[in-house]
């Protein structure tokens, strides 16, 4: 059993792990042994927090957001060391070609269409044609339990699109949504969905568009 | 269908001072009670979350727990199915409704 020790930063730090994590995480800490150092509200806030760490180690850094908690170990073995670790709490569903098999089971056409998908290596080429509309959703339904927020990335979004939908789907009827953003033309970059009132449950997650043979590039998805 | 979001975005069934009309396909066919646990950012405008997070529109989705919404919308299309099955029982007896023919 551990018996957890706060100490607060202080002047006698052997070496220094720089901790950077969503802002969205309730808590970070750093342990080894019994010690465990906690970083301060401020840190929270900023997504980053400089752990001083008294003495050389493996130390845990782990951040939790409700139930979800994610550990990474750092090594620190001279005086005066610095390490940066980055962790993420979130879900990633989509990361560049990536495809995520795991959990998503890959990425399809929700509804069957001639729309077409095309993973490049790097992205999600999603095409429709005419009337066909391009639904790319995941092949699994994700469980979404404890997730706050759905996030993609859309590296390129051409203005002769005429709509594009993300958000999470529970049966594959269009325009049937349990949630759903709706992203403006020609729009590049993040853009998020709340979904913190979806509680539990799995659902198809994914992203609709109704264009005419132009295509959408998505390049990330992921549940935070 | 007619909508009616407060300045949290929060929706209503109903008009109210302060609350702002809009009509959203998304709530076609839904109860009041499952209307009424969404939230509506309009297009051009954001929300942020209690947690700090920012979200622009258009976005419509759940406040409240969605698995009581659901349970409150198959409840709703449950009861809107049996009236209909009532009334085509009461078509086969001959029963009119006064209320239709007054």
């Amino acid at each position: 059993m551990i018996i957890p020790v706060t100490i607060s930063k202080g002047g006698s730090a052997f070496g220094y792990i720089v901790a950077n994590f969503p802002t969205t995480a309730a808590s970070c800490t750093c342990s080894s042994g019994g010690t465990v150092l906690e970083a301060d509200a401020a840190g929270l806030a900023r997504g980053q927090f400089v752990f001083e760490v008294p003495a050389a180690g493996t130390w845990t850094v782990t951040i939790s957001s409700g139930t979800d908690t994610e550990s990474k170990s750092v090594s620190i073995t001279t005086a005066g060391q610095a390490e940066s670790v980055k962790l993420s709490s979130s879900l990633i569903l989509l990361d560049g070609g990536d495809e995520c098999i795991d959990i998503t089971g890959g990425w399809a056409k929700l509804i069957n269409t001639t729309a077409t998908i095309v993973n490049t290596g790097s992205a999600l080429v999603l095409t429709g044609q005419s009337a066909n509309m391009c639904h790319c959703y995941t092949v699994n339904k994700i469980d979404v339990s404890g997730r706050k927020t759905l996030k993609m990335h859309i590296a390129e979004n051409p203005n002769n699109i005429n709509s594009v939908t993300m958000g999470l789907k529970d049966t594959k009827s269009y325009p049937d949504w349990i949630a759903k953003k709706d992203i403006g033309k020609g729009y590049t970059g993040d853009t998020e969905l709340d979904i913190s009132g979806v509680t539990s449950g799995e659902y198809w997650v994914g992203i609709s568009i109704a264009s005419a043979g132009y295509p959408l590039v998505l390049d990330k998805v992921e549940l935070i | 269908m007619k909508i009616f979001i407060g300045n949290d975005c929060k929706c209503y069934a109903n008009a109210a001072v302060g609350r702002r009309e809009f009509d959203a396909e998304f709530f076609d066919g839904k109860c009041s009670a499952f209307v009424e646990g969404y939230r509506y950012v309009p297009v051009g405008e954001t929300w942020t979350r209690a947690d700090g997070a920012v979200f622009a529109g258009e976005m419509i989705s759940p406040w409240k727990d969605y698995n009581i919404l659901a349970a409150a919308q198959a409840a709703y299309e449950q009861a809107q199915s049996e009236s209909a099955d009532m009334q085509a029982a009461l078509e086969v007896l001959g029963v009119t409704n006064e209320e239709e023919t007054t």
